[in-house]
């Protein structure tokens, strides 16, 4: 069988929060000159990044050994949205601090997983309507 | 997570009706690497994540599961789980429906378990269907 079909080098980790469905699929049609297309893998689980600053083994054995050494993975998309119920000590949806979550993932999943070739950070904010709207966090070191 | 069902799943979650509804496109969405497979499994954490964080947190009554074939995390793909495409089918549809099993014994009160089977066939083209458990 040719399995050249059955890979792709982009993974979406993100949480399960179900606002996210349309807006992710919306910010990836609306940005495909970032390299990213519909063919990546999803990794849903609740809290996504937050998930992945508070449980770093766990988060460790997700990336390194299942996306990037079983699944050939060298770019990721993380996702945060705002109004996340994952527990965790920041409760605050300013731009600010769910920025910096993002920052704070992102610095770990590089140090953790320097083979990855890009990260991209996401940041899911509501608007008036409730709907979830993507747009990309850029850290100027990508 | 195989990115391979992104397309069909959502295709099959918004035009194909299953039984008495359809499945809302704003569903929550647990993607993990084997999918149902880690239900097989009573202390893992996908059931965790069911029982406390989806049921307990988030009012989930309805589960559907999503099997598919040539999946990498049975350890290597369709070789690792029958000699032939045929063979692997029914390896993960056996798979499917004892993770069915699994959820239903937990007692969490869902209402529904929805059985849906990917068929990934060695053309690449991916049939999704609804399976009666």
């Amino acid at each position: 069988m040719d399995n050249s079909n059955a890979r792709s080098r982009w993974a979406v980790i993100r949480c399960v929060d179900s606002r996210l469905n349309l807006a992710i699929h919306h910010f990836i049609s609306m940005n495909l000159h970032l390299g990213i297309t519909h063919k990546y893998h999803q990794v849903s689980v609740h809290g996504g990044p937050l998930q992945m600053i508070t449980n770093l083994s766990a988060m460790k054995k997700l990336v390194v050994d299942t996306l990037v050494i079983s699944y050939g993975v060298t770019k990721i998309m993380i996702v945060h949205h705002v109004d996340c119920d994952y527990p965790h000590p920041i409760r605050d949806d300013s731009l600010k601090a769910n920025t910096s979550i993002l920052k704070h993932a992102r610095i770990l999943l590089k140090q953790t997983t320097p083979e990855l070739e890009e990260v991209l950070m996401v940041f899911a904010h509501e608007m008036d309507n409730g709907e979830f709207v993507c747009r990309l966090v850029d850290f100027g070191d990508n | 997570m195989d990115f391979r069902l992104n397309g069909p799943l959502k295709d099959f979650i918004m035009y194909r009706h299953h039984g008495k509804e359809r499945v809302p496109h704003d569903h929550d969405l647990i993607s993990v690497p084997g999918g149902p497979k880690d239900l097989l499994d009573p202390n893992s954490r996908l059931f965790r994540d069911i029982e406390d964080i989806s049921v307990a947190m988030r009012g989930v009554t309805k589960v559907m599961l999503v099997q598919h074939t040539d999946c990498d995390a049975y350890g290597g793909g369709r070789e690792k789980c029958g000699r032939d495409e045929g063979e692997d089918n029914l390896f993960h549809l056996k798979e499917l429906c004892k993770a069915g099993e699994a959820l239903r014994a937990r007692n969490l009160g869902l209402e529904d378990i929805l059985h849906v089977f990917a068929h990934i066939e060695d053309s690449g083209r991916v049939v999704v269907m609804a399976i009666d458990s």
